[in-house]
This record gives C-alpha cells, sequence and structure tokens, in this order.
C-alpha cells in the first residue's frame, strides 16, 4: 500500500498520494480545504483519490512526523 | 441415379442452411460443417430425399470456441470418477446414438448384469471403469469380472466388448495385455466377439460430432467466448469477474515463491491453453485500466495474493500444467457463468495475472 505493487500502480500508492498532500501543505490548511485542494489537482485526468484513501495518505504522514494538526489545521512539521 | 466410385466421400452441402438430398440412412455421416455421403459398394448414390436443417449443426467454430470446449471437456475427464463418469459417457453415447444406445441403470439384486451400455447397431456391451484412483491390478481385474460376468446373460447378443475407462494419457501395459489375452481366449471358443477399449481420444471423437447445442448442454456451459467476443470485453464484464474472484478466499495458505517471469511454451501448456490465453491477452490491457482506475487500490493486489496462493496449492498437490490451467480457469468462474461476455473477461483476467508472473513458473531468469 505504501509502495507500488504490480498492481498498485505508483500514482495510487501511499508514497505517492502522500507526497501530493505534502506539496499541497506548503501552507496550513483544514482538512476540508486540502481535500478540495487535492480534487482540483486530480481533475486533470488523474486518477481519482477517494476520501478514504486521502485519509489514509494522511495517517501515513502523520505517522512518519511529515505532518501535524493543531486547532484544526493541518501543517507541515518542520524538522 | 448418378454412379460414383464405390466408397467414396462426396460433399453435398455445407451449413448454414438446408440441404435437400438423397441418401441411404445407413451410409451417411456429417462433419461439423459439412455433409459428406459415402457411396455404397456398388457406387450408387444414396436413395433417399429428406430435407436436412442444418440451423441446429454445428457451425465452423473459431480456434477460440474450439480450445474452450476442448479444454472444458479435459476438466470433465479430469474430475469426473465412478458413476458420474459413467452417466457422462452414457450422454455422450445417447446424444450421438439416438435410438441406437441404451442407458443401463442397475435393477434391484440382478444389478446390471455387467453391461454399462448398449449399442445395438454395432452390438457393442460398454463396461466403464473410472476409480478415484487407478490401480492396474484393480483395473485388470475389472476388466476380467466385467467381462466373464456379461457373458453368461448377453453372449449372442454382442459381438464387441469395449472397456472404457478415464486415463487422458493411454492404457498401461498390464491392462492392454489383459484385454489382449481375454479376447485370444474367447476366439478360440467364439471367434465373432472382438474385445477393445475406448478411452479419451474415442469419447472426444464422439463428443466433437454433436453440434454446439448438444456440446454445451453436455459439457454444462454457456456458449464458448469468440475473438469477436473478446473485442467486445470491457470494464463492466471485469468488474464482475473480479469481484466474484475476490469472494473466493484462498483454500490454504502457502509459502509463496516468488513470482518470475514466465512464457507459455516454457510451461508446457497445451495448445489449447495457449489459445485461450492468447486470446484474453488481447484484453488484458482493459484488466490493468480496470484495476488503474477502481476506486478499491488494494483490489489488484488482493487477487493476485488470492491466485497465486491457489496457483501453489495446485501445484503442490502434483497436478500438470494444463490441469492446472483448468482448475485456476474454474476458480476465476470459468464455465459457470454461462454469458459469453462473462467467459471472455475471464479470460483476460487469466491472461493478465499471467503475463505479470502471477501464476505458473518462469522460462529463465527471476524477475
Amino acid at each position: 500500500m505504501i509502495l507500488p505493487t504490480k498492481h498498485l500502480y505508483e500514482n495510487r500508492a501511499l508514497l505517492t498520494s502522500g507526497s501530493e498532500l505534502l506539496e499541497l501543505l506548503s501552507v496550513p490548511r483544514t482538512m476540508s480545504n486540502l481535500w478540495n485542494a487535492v480534487k482540483c489537482s486530480r481533475s486533470d485526468g488523474n486518477p481519482i483519490l477517494t476520501y478514504d484513501w486521502f485519509v489514509l495518505s494522511l495517517d501515513f504522514l502523520y505517522s512518519i512526523g511529515a505532518i501535524d494538526m493543531s486547532d484544526g489545521v493541518l501543517r507541515r512539521v518542520r524538522s | 441415379m448418378a454412379l460414383y466410385p464405390a466408397n467414396c466421400m462426396i460433399l453435398v452441402g455445407t451449413c448454414p442452411g438446408q440441404v435437400r438430398t438423397t441418401f441411404d440412412l445407413q451410409v451417411f455421416k456429417y462433419t461439423s460443417s459439412s455433409i459428406l455421403l459415402e457411396t455404397a459398394l456398388d457406387g450408387t448414390y444414396p436413395r433417399f430425399d429428406i430435407p436436412i436443417p442444418l440451423d441446429g449443426w454445428s457451425r465452423q467454430l473459431d480456434k477460440l470456441e474450439r480450445a474452450y470446449y476442448e479444454m472444458a471437456l479435459k476438466v470433465k475427464f479430469h474430475e469426473l470418477r465412478g458413476n458420474a463418469f459413467q452417466d457422462f459417457f452414457s450422454d455422450v453415447m445417447e446424444k450421438n446414438h439416438f435410438g441406437d444406445f441404451t442407458r443401463v441403470c442397475p435393477w434391484g439384486s440382478s444389478g446390471d448384469m455387467k453391461n454399462d451400455g448398449y449399442l445395438r447397431s454395432e452390438q457393442t456391451i460398454f463396461g466403464v471403469y473410472a476409480p478415484e484412483r487407478w490401480v492396474d491390478a484393480a483395473a485388470q481385474q475389472k476388466v476380467e469380472e466385467d467381462f466373464r460376468g456379461a457373458l453368461p446373460h448377453w453372449r449372442g447378443y454382442f459381438t464387441v466388448w469395449a472397456f472404457v475407462h478415464n486415463r487422458m494419457n493411454g492404457l498401461p501395459a498390464p491392462v492392454l495385455l489383459k484385454l489382449n489375452e481375454l479376447e485370444a481366449q474367447w476366439k478360440l471358443e467364439d471367434s465373432g466377439v472382438r474385445i477393445t477399449s475406448w478411452g479419451y481420444p474415442e469419447l472426444r471423437a464422439k463428443v466433437f460430432r454433436l453440434d454446439e447445442n448438444d456440446l454445451t448442454a453436455l459439457l454444462g456451459l454457456g456458449k464458448a467466448p469468440s475473438y469477436p467476443a473478446m473485442s467486445k470485453v470491457g470494464y463492466a464484464e471485469i468488474a464482475v469477474i473480479l469481484k466474484g474472484i475476490e469472494g473466493n478466499p484462498p483454500r490454504r495458505v502457502t509459502r509463496i515463491p516468488p513470482p518470475t517471469s514466465d512464457k507459455i511454451k516454457a510451461n508446457q501448456l497445451s495448445s489449447d491453453a495457449e489459445t485461450m490465453l492468447l486470446a484474453g491477452m488481447r484484453k488484458s490491457k482493459a484488466v490493468e485500466g480496470f484495476l488503474r482506475s477502481f476506486h478499491d487500490v488494494t483490489l489488484g493486489d488482493r487477487i493476485a495474493s488470492t491466485f497465486k496462493s491457489e496457483y501453489s496449492r495446485l501445484k503442490s498437490d502434483g497436478l500438470g500444467p494444463d490441469a492446472i490451467f483448468a482448475a485456476l480457469w474454474r476458480f476465476a468462474g470459468g464455465t459457470a457463468r454461462g454469458s459469453v461476455s462473462d467467459e471472455s473477461a475471464v479470460l483476460a483476467v487469466l491472461a493478465y495475472l499471467f503475463e505479470r508472473c502471477e501464476i505458473f513458473e518462469s522460462a529463465g531468469e527471476d524477475g
């Protein structure tokens, strides 16, 4: 799930969708704002990111310490 | 009436359509796509004038359709044992020799009197043997018991005794020897009696004389997928198949060897399996496209894992390549769906997995 496999293509792996979310979090965003931004960025014909996969991607980023959430706002963790 | 060379074959019509011809019922033969008439010994052409409807007879099957039915027959032969095999044999004979072949069933204390079927026109009695596990000594004993057991009841009514068995790769030499010994012995007493054996080649020839309607009914199938049908496979059909497979859990979890790149010939698959896989590969890209866009991103991995487990289990059971292919085909829902589009989608899914080295072995280096 995290890495691409023979049947899980690179643009759907958590690593890829996570990096996409991380780029969109160059500015702090709320969940709704981030979700809308993802949908817009994928409206050009890329495979649709479902909401549960969006949440799973956020879980992945949180678990590796790449993002944090406070006061309802998601932001990148500066190392 | 015209004269032709004696015993020659004359082509008088091809299907589809209807042919009016004259023929003697006792000398007429037909193939799946044409009517060939055999002239009488004196070279005369047949005598009766009867319309022959060709619509229900087999049109020319394309290579994929033929391979599909051949594979389905192999599956039947591989799986059927005991009474089920005997019933299948009787079905084949009844469809081929309507009104001439009689199915025999056991009756009270008399049993079947060692008669598993009677073909009246050829005065042939059949003894059918399809054990769960073949043992030469048991087969030899069966031959002796059935032939000797039939004689008191049926002597005078038969000139041929046929031993029908379910071995696909021929009769073991000891059993053939027993048949020859029996024939030699009884020829001394009754020169008219002949003993023979029927196996897969003989039954296969009977099966493929049937028209397509009888063929599908016999094999318990829907119509075979054809090359035109394969071209129509789309995401809707693939989704049905993949969701069905997802519901089939692997029957035993085994250690899965690393996948390797493989080729059809390296796996010694038959030409029928090769034809089916190559046809499926025409649409394996559609399977890939479906999985790329399906909302459940893990479906592809789960399907692959299920098939790898099933393949490993079948291989560890000692099955040959074609038997494994047939089992995986059935595991994917093949032969059970009945619609041409579903059967075509099954082939596409199998081919997709085959190309991605999820099933069968590599030809060389690991991938």
